[in-house]
């Protein structure tokens, strides 16, 4: 839905303001409410659902599969979503999907995952976003973020360890030394502790030397531009810019504006 | 009648004034608590689909009902709504059904010949004609050929316009005009939508607020917030003399000087009539006031996006009713 030229330049002018005035009245940094639960799904290792207050609703289910690892480069995150009403080839889709599977391959361990020797876990993640206003990739990460936060991965027996440590040095064909797991859900182990919590990606939204976080779908649309934050641990692990609207305004020719609006960000 | 009881119980009712005008939907007040509908429907004004709404063949069905054998029954969950021996159930939920007389907010959607589409959130687009509007140079010009062609220069598509509803064609959709002076391009602020629903009509849907704010409050739940400007139509201008008024200015895609405080008045607004929406309390006058003066414990407009501050913001002005 295009905006009338007058909605436009009222916006921009408005977010472009010191301090910014943005129509919502929200600070700068500050996220609207939103209503999430982890471990909806019972079939899955781990599941969150984000609603917004907006109308945007995001569910993702993880399932972990052991996978033989003699190859170094499987890649053990693949990361899938649907998008109400958007084809599933878009670029939004591979937007969305490789810029969480970069953030997570780049900081998780692959120790993480690794069960014994030969075998590991890898992490299908599977997202449905049912709806969006504002761009669903903040929706998307925080949903993935809280469902990674709720897997649970089954625990290993220890002795099946051993057993595989001896016999994988005479033959590696052998489908002998197969990990062997508890079968009460309730001995399952969290993927993450507090050695490793999983990476958020957050969108935010340049309009004049202002960045704002928690962008709705309005103030994308009249930012000059937006950038994407993998932050991980405390620490800014990525960087992106990107376009949020078809326009030919050269945003980021002030590198400067955009370094010291992110210290901004960090902070 | 065996259901005299219930009939009472519903008149009363209806006789209070305050609590009729706390129920969002309220019954037509045409309706007398008829023992032979509000016996039948179980002595409710809200029904379910699929919910019987009366057993007796006499009476007439109208919208949102279905019938089974003699019997009618709601295909929608609303209020029921009688007019004479015709039923209907008007739903809480759904598109905005236009009404001719109606205040409506539009976006442009489409620019056809001698016509233009204009969104209203309605079923339909609904249709403002070009000899609907009012054309720069005058109330009397005629429209000639070069109009047509610059269409697109009084307005494209992403405008907004308030209008009213002048006629209703057969298939449901609306025909628009702005043929006076307080219709037109809406400019200097900020659009908003809640619930159709929600709108308690009145006489006046342009409204004067306090903190230097004008909030054109269309029927169709599309709101528009601007900064309180004289219109043309106040200047003094007499009616014979509004032709002359009437320039390209009407048509203008420029804002005004709008100050920063403004801006957040605005915005505090913008949030206010969120709260309402929230709480599902209907929205006039009255209560835009009360819940902005409500809004003003909160310094920052910022902390009344919090669903806490907004179920607080709509109890205050529901207990300032009372």
């Amino acid at each position: 839905m295009p905006l009338s030229l007058s909605e436009e330049s009222y916006l921009a002018s408005s977010l472009s303001l010191r301090p910014p005035c943005r129509p919502d009245g929200r600070d700068q940094h500050q996220f609207r409410p939103l209503d999430a639960s982890a471990g909806i799904l019972p079939a899955t290792n781990g599941s969150a659902r984000i609603r917004l207050c907006d109308g945007g609703e995001c569910i993702v289910g993880i399932k972990a599969e052991v996978v033989e690892s003699r190859k170094e480069d499987v890649a053990l995150v693949e990361v899938q979503c649907d998008i109400a009403g958007v084809q599933s080839n878009s670029p939004l889709h591979t937007f969305l999907c490789t810029t969480l599977e970069t953030a997570l391959r780049n900081t998780l361990p692959a120790s993480r995952l690794s069960i014994i020797h030969r075998y590991t876990y890898k992490l299908f993640i599977d997202g449905i976003i049912l709806d969006h206003v504002s761009h669903p990739l903040t929706l998307f990460s925080m949903t993935v973020y809280l469902a990674l936060l709720d897997t649970r991965l089954p625990k290993l027996i220890p002795s099946a360890d051993v057993a595989s440590t001896t016999t994988s040095t005479s033959s590696s064909d052998q489908p002998i030394g197969l990990p062997q797991f508890e079968s009460d859900w309730q001995e399952s182990v969290p993927l993450c502790d507090k050695a490793w919590s999983p990476p958020l990606v957050q969108l935010a939204v340049l309009a004049g030397k202002n960045v704002f976080v928690d962008p709705t779908g309005e103030e994308a649309g009249v930012g000059d531009g937006a950038i994407v934050v993998s932050w991980h641990q405390g620490k800014v692990v990525g960087l992106r810019t990107v376009n949020t609207r078809d326009s030919s305004k050269q945003v980021f020719s002030a590198s400067r504006d955009v370094t010291e609006a992110l210290t901004r960000v960090v902070s | 009648m065996a259901d005299g009881d219930r009939s009472d119980e519903v008149d009363a009712e209806d006789d209070d004034d305050d609590s009729e005008d706390e129920r969002l939907f309220s019954l037509d007040p045409e309706a007398d608590g008829d023992a032979r509908i509000t016996g039948v429907v179980k002595g409710k004004h809200i029904v379910t689909p699929g919910e019987l709404v009366t057993s007796d063949a006499t009476w007439m069905r109208g919208h949102g009902t279905y019938s089974v054998g003699n019997s009618t029954y709601s295909s929608v969950a609303g209020t029921i709504t009688r007019v004479n021996k015709l039923l209907s159930v008007t739903p809480l939920r759904g598109r905005y059904v236009p009404e001719v007389g109606d205040h409506v907010v539009g976006r442009i959607i489409d620019v056809g010949t001698r016509s233009w589409h204009v969104d209203i959130g309605a079923k339909q687009a609904a249709v403002l004609m070009l000899g609907s509007v009012n054309l720069p140079g005058g109330v009397q010009r005629r429209k000639s050929e070069s109009d047509e062609l610059q269409m697109r220069v009084f307005l494209k598509e992403g405008d907004l316009l308030n209008a009213e509803v002048q006629a209703i064609f057969t298939d449901g959709a609306a025909s628009l005009h702005t043929r006076s002076l307080s219709y037109g391009k809406l400019r200097n602020g900020y659009f908003l939508n809640i619930p159709s629903s929600l709108i308690i009509r009145s006489k006046i849907h342009t409204l004067e607020l306090p903190g230097g704010v004008d909030l054109v409050l269309g029927v169709n739940g599309y709101l528009w917030l601007r900064k309180h400007t004289q219109q043309l139509g106040e200047q003094g201008v007499s009616i014979t003399r509004l032709a002359e008024e009437a320039g390209w200015e009407i048509y203008s895609d420029e804002n005004e000087y709008i100050s920063p405080s403004i801006r957040e008045t605005i915005a505090r607004y913008a949030n206010a009539i969120k709260a309402l929406e929230f709480g599902e309390v209907g929205v006039n006058e009255p209560r835009v006031v009360a819940a902005y003066e409500a809004s003003l414990e909160f310094k920052n407009v910022g902390e009344m996006v919090e669903n806490d501050a907004k179920r607080r913001i709509a109890r205050q002005v529901l207990a300032a009713r009372s």
